[in-house]
Order: C-alpha cells, then structure tokens, then sequence
C-alpha cells in the first residue's frame, strides 16, 4: 500500500512540473488610450504594438515587424540616454526620428497607410508619412502634379466633346471646389452611350439621391438611361483621378447594372491580437437594386488610372467581376481596405485605425482579394484593356483613354 | 526536459514485476472544451467552451490488479467559440477543431472484484486533423448609411460555414499534455468489463507556432466524460 502511495505521488508531482510549460500571455496595452509616451522607446514600443496587433496584411506584407523592433528599439533607446539640451536639438531629434519612421514603415504594403506624429508640447514638430504614395513615385508612368494634369486635359477634353456633340444631355456637379473639372456628372456618348464620371466619392453620391439638387438630377439621368434608353449600347463609368470615398456609394452607382447577385470581391478582418488572426473570407457581393426595371446585357466599362484609390477601386473590382465588364486604362493605385477613422470602430473590425495624443495610424481594417483569388494591395488592379496617360493628347484636349472605351463598347475589340 | 520526464513515468512502471494482463476496449462520450486565452484589450471578444464528442480504443496492460498502464487512439473534439459584445453585438464564430490523441496514463485502480474505482495519470502527443467554423459577419458593402446603432442595422449579415484553413505559419497542429481522470469499472464477467469516467485533458503545447514577438498563447483545456467496455484477451 505503501508502494502504491508513494507511486502515486511521484506521477503527481511529475505531471505538476510540468505544468509550468504554459507561458503567460504579454501584457497587451490598447495604443488607442496609451498615456504617457515621455520616452523615444515608449512611442517606439507603443508604435511596433499597435502594428504588431491590429494591423490587417501581416499575411501579405513583406516587412519583417519583428526584425524591425531588433533594429529600431536601440536606436530609440539610444535617444533617450541622449535628450535635446534645447529646442533646436530636439528638432534635430525629431528629424532623426521622422527618417526612423520613415525606414520601418516603407515596404508597408496598405496603400491607405498614413502616420502622422506629432509633438504637441512643441509647435510645429509634426510629420506626416504615406509609403504608398512614395512609391507611386517610382512606377512607369509617374508625374509630377499628373492629377492636376489629368484635371485640366479631362475639362478640355470634355468642352471639346459637348462643342463637337459627341457627349450630350451633360448634367454635372462640384461636389467640392478643389480643382475645375472636379464634379460629378453624366451624359451621353455618341448618342447611345451612358458616361459617369465620378471625381470622388467623398463627400457620398448617396446623400444626393432623392433630394432634388443637381447631384440627384444627374444621377436621376443616368438611371434613366439604365432604365429606360431603348438603343443603349453601353455604359462608361469614370473614377479615373478619385481617391475614394463612401462604401455606400457603390450600390447606388453599379447595383442597377447586375441582373443577380454578383460576388465581386472578398475581405477578412483581425479577429485576435496576432498578427495572422482573421475572420474567414467574407464575399462582397452587388445585389441588383428593387428598383432595377430591365435586365442590361451591353458592355460596361470602367475607366481607371494610377490615381483611382479605395472606392474607386473597389468600383474597378466590381465592374470587372460582372460577366460584361471591362477596365480600360493603367494599373490603379492599391489601396483596397475600409476603414473608419473612429477608435471606436476597433470593437467592431479588431483592427486598422489608430489615434492617441503622440500618432495617429491610419490603416485600414479589412484585406481585400478578388475573385480570382489575388490581393492586389500595394500593387493595384491591372486593366483588362491597356490604354495609358496620354499627356499630349490632353493637352490637346483628347482624352484617349475615353475613346478607347468607345471604341471597345462600339467595336468589342 | 520534457521527454526525460515522460521516460521517467514509464520507467517507474516498468521496474514493477508483471502480472500480464491485456486488455482492448472501445469508449464513447462528449467533451467540453474551452481555451485558455488572455485577448488583451480586445475585451470585447467573449470566448466560451463549447461541446464536442469522443471516441477511442483503449489498449491496456496490467501488472497489477491496482496498477496498469493504459494507451488510447482516440479521436477528440476541442470546440470553442467566442461573440462579440458592445458595437459588434451579433458577431460570433464557433469553432471545432477535431484532434487524434494518444494518452498514455497509468491507472491505479481499488476496490472489490465487481466493482472499482480508478483514478488516471498521464500525457498525451496529438494531431489536429481538421477544423470548421461557423459565424456570423457583415458584408462592408452593404453599408446603409441611415442605420441605427448596432452593427447589423448597419450592414446585411453574412453567416459563413467553412472548413478551417491551416495557416502554415500559425498554426501548431502537434499538440501535448497532461491528464487525470476518474472512474468506475463493472466487471461484468472474468472477460468483460464496464467503464464509466471523467477525465481532464490539460493541453500543454500552444494552438500557434512560435511565429511572432509578444504572442498571445492559447492552449486547450478539454473535460471529458466517456463510457465503454473493455475485453480482457485470455492468457493461454
């Protein structure tokens, strides 16, 4: 009996050692509500967490996060056993601190990434960074000022179209006085042709709709032409030059022109702390509008640019994911997430944006891929028809990406 | 460490005299999992155990009539879920993820002749076959602007059924633990015998490979009630 105790106890006392072998969880401090960053290395630490734990590409993104803490916490421990005598060589830390920033965060791929650190104990210390837009720097086709270009030759090229007729019934609207020819607007094409062009989607289309202003008029115009024009040959719609907008919008412009529900994208979101820790695929999917009165079987096309971001994109994923649609132009930008620029909207999406009194990181919540199975973050949406920036012809007033899509709607090729 | 401990337990059983006495059964019974996992700052995600069922084959020698060690191949439901509180109310995912276990435990068992009790000691080594999840969501662009308060005034619902995807990076589909159990035995005949237990699966190793600077851990932590009958194979 004696024996059996004593065995008895000897397994017990194993099996408790080896207890021990669970490790504890890290202390996890929201970013959002972290007070008293009065150190380089707790704005660096606060920073790489606030990365580690609620930013949604760590499943596609190439940056190494834990070899960036390696490298960077000395360097910013290494301030800190510095510190500025002065303002002036605080300033030179700042900067010291922006190049930092700057290097960790560059191969970043969410083309809506956006930090901006701020001093606010010093005026005017504050930095801003994008890595999407340094990058968009070094593609293939790449200008300076190209979006204020393409602004000016679309107004040309679309003065030039209602003089010499080809586009009539032209209703539009500024929906913000930024630059001429930013507006929402629509008309007709060659006589049969239905042409969008939407500048931006911020402020929403949708707040229009119903309130009988000149927005609502020309939307209401290119319903009817959806709805009711007999000859219709095809439907243009333009987001060249639109950096994006209200998620909303998008079934008010594309729903009339499905005839069933039509899956066009998906998206995941964290669901956990790690970095791999997503909810599954969810499909977004166009459901054709109630008040949808025909069936539409003509081609639809999308025109797009290396400057056609977020919603406007999102627009792009749409129309080609319809079995009539087609994008003509350039690559779009890359920047496919939603997001909410609320800390509040973490305890819904677990993820994305983040602001206290030091930063705020906007990145988005959700990954996109395409129903061919792509993430085209970072990298853009490829065209299915080519057609460049023609900065010559705009400044001749010809908007060849525009007669492309005529050609393609009237021809098929 | 781990493997000389294991090694120790077994050559403790093994500098007993034998009294050889195989036995081959089959048990059935449900099981009721939860994790043990720290969310941090994401409070408002809610994880709770769920329950899943059990199967094995139990292989038993015994040396002794009050000791003898006992290994299963058993096939375990780890189930799990979690829902969201707050703005995300109505967001929920169920989780269950099906395991091949083999435990190895020694057995001490007391009593009569008929009837006897039973207490188990030992580990186990698995594999995580296959998983599934089920939910609810919100598709992001079905945004109604003008809806109230809560997420799914705002968005259309999308409840989603799928099979788990294995992230090769992730997730850690080898598994190890520890286990103690209870139970009675009726001996129905010499050859014959009825079992009913409860047992405790203490998981050990992390759901996830080591593949991130502060990593959340998350083990199982199983409850088990099982029912089965064993054979004793004669001695010629």
């Amino acid at each position: 009996m004696k024996n059996k105790i004593i065995i008895i106890f000897l397994l017990a006392s194993v099996t408790g050692m080896l207890n021990a072998c669970r490790e504890d969880a890290p202390q996890l401090d929201n970013p959002r509500y972290t007070l008293y960053m009065n150190s380089w290395e707790k704005t660096f630490d606060t920073f790489w967490n606030a990365m580690n734990n609620n930013y949604v590409f760590w499943s596609v993104d190439p940056t190494d996060w834990d070899a960036v803490y390696d490298k960077y916490m000395p360097l910013f421990q290494e301030l800190d056993e510095n510190p500025a005598e002065d303002m002036d060589a605080f300033a030179e830390q700042f900067s010291q601190v922006e190049e930092y920033f700057k290097e960790m965060t560059a191969d970043l791929i969410d083309g809506h990434y956006n930090l901006q650190v701020t001093v606010n104990s010093a005026e005017g210390l504050e930095f801003t960074i994008s890595p999407s837009s340094a990058k968009q720097t070094e593609r293939e086709g790449y200008m300076e000022n190209r979006i204020l270009a393409f602004y000016a030759g679309w107004t040309l090229a679309n003065k030039n179209m209602i003089a010499d007729g080809s586009l009539t019934e032209w209703l539009s609207y500024v929906p913000q006085d930024l630059v001429e020819g930013y507006v929402w607007g629509s008309g007709l094409l060659e006589g049969d042709i239905a042409y969008l062009r939407i500048s931006t989607y911020a402020p929403s289309i949708t707040s229009h709709i119903g309130t009988g202003d000149e927005a609502d008029d020309l939307m209401q115009q290119y319903f009817g032409y959806i709805d009711n024009k007999e000859d219709l040959a095809g439907v243009i719609i333009d987001v060249r030059g639109n950096y994006g907008g209200a998620v909303a919008d998008l079934k008010t412009v594309l729903n009339r022109l499905v005839n069933e529900e039509t899956v066009f994208a998906y998206q995941r979101e964290k669901d956990g702390p790690g970095r791999l820790d997503y909810t599954p695929w969810i499909p977004q999917i166009l459901v054709p509008s109630e008040e949808k009165v025909r069936n539409l079987n003509v081609p639809v096309v999308v025109l797009a640019d290396m400057n056609s971001v977020s919603m406007a994109e999102h627009t792009t994923f749409a129309v080609k994911a319809m079995p009539n649609g087609t994008f003509i132009g350039e690559r779009t930008f890359g920047g496919h997430g939603t997001y909410s620029a609320d800390n509040n909207a973490f305890y819904t999406s677990h993820g994305g944006y983040v602001s206290n009194y030091m930063f705020t990181m906007v990145t988005t919540s959700t990954m996109t891929k395409f129903i061919d199975g792509n993430v085209y973050e970072g990298v853009g949406i490829p065209p299915d028809i080519e057609c460049p920036f023609d900065y010559e012809g705009f400044l001749q007033g010809i908007d060849t990406q525009l007669e492309r899509a005529i050609t393609f709607i009237q021809t098929g090729m | 460490m781990k493997k000389f401990l294991f090694s120790l337990i077994f050559a403790c059983a093994c500098l007993l005299p034998a009294h050889a006495q195989w036995s081959l059964g089959v048990e059935a019974g449900m099981s009721v999992n939860s994790l043990t996992y720290d969310t941090g700052y994401f409070y408002n995600m809610h994880y709770f155990s769920r329950t899943g069922y059990s199967l094995a084959v139990p292989v038993q020698y015994s040396f002794k009539d009050w000791f003898a060690v006992r290994a299963e191949v058993a096939y375990l439901q780890k189930n799990f879920g979690y829902e969201v509180s707050g703005d995300g109310a109505g967001i929920y995912e169920f989780t269950s993820t099906n395991y091949l276990d083999i435990p190895l435990m020694a057995r001490f068992s007391f009593g009569g002749k008929r009837l006897r009790g039973f207490l188990d000691l030992g580990g186990y080594v698995g594999s995580w076959l296959s998983g599934h999840e089920t939910g609810r969501s919100y598709i992001t662009f079905s945004e109604n602007p003008t809806g109230g308060d809560t997420i799914f005034d705002t968005y259309t619902a999308y409840d989603y059924s799928v099979k788990y995807e294995f992230d090769k990076t992730r997730d850690n589909r080898f598994e190890a633990g520890l286990l103690v159990g209870v139970g009675l035995q009726w001996q129905v005949t010499k050859l014959i015998g009825l079992n009913i237990s409860c047992r405790y699966w203490y998981g050990l190793t992390d759901l996830q490979k080591n593949y991130m600077r502060n990593q959340t851990p998350r083990y199982h932590n199983t409850f088990t009630t099982q029912a089965g009958v064993m054979f004793t194979i004669p001695q010629k």
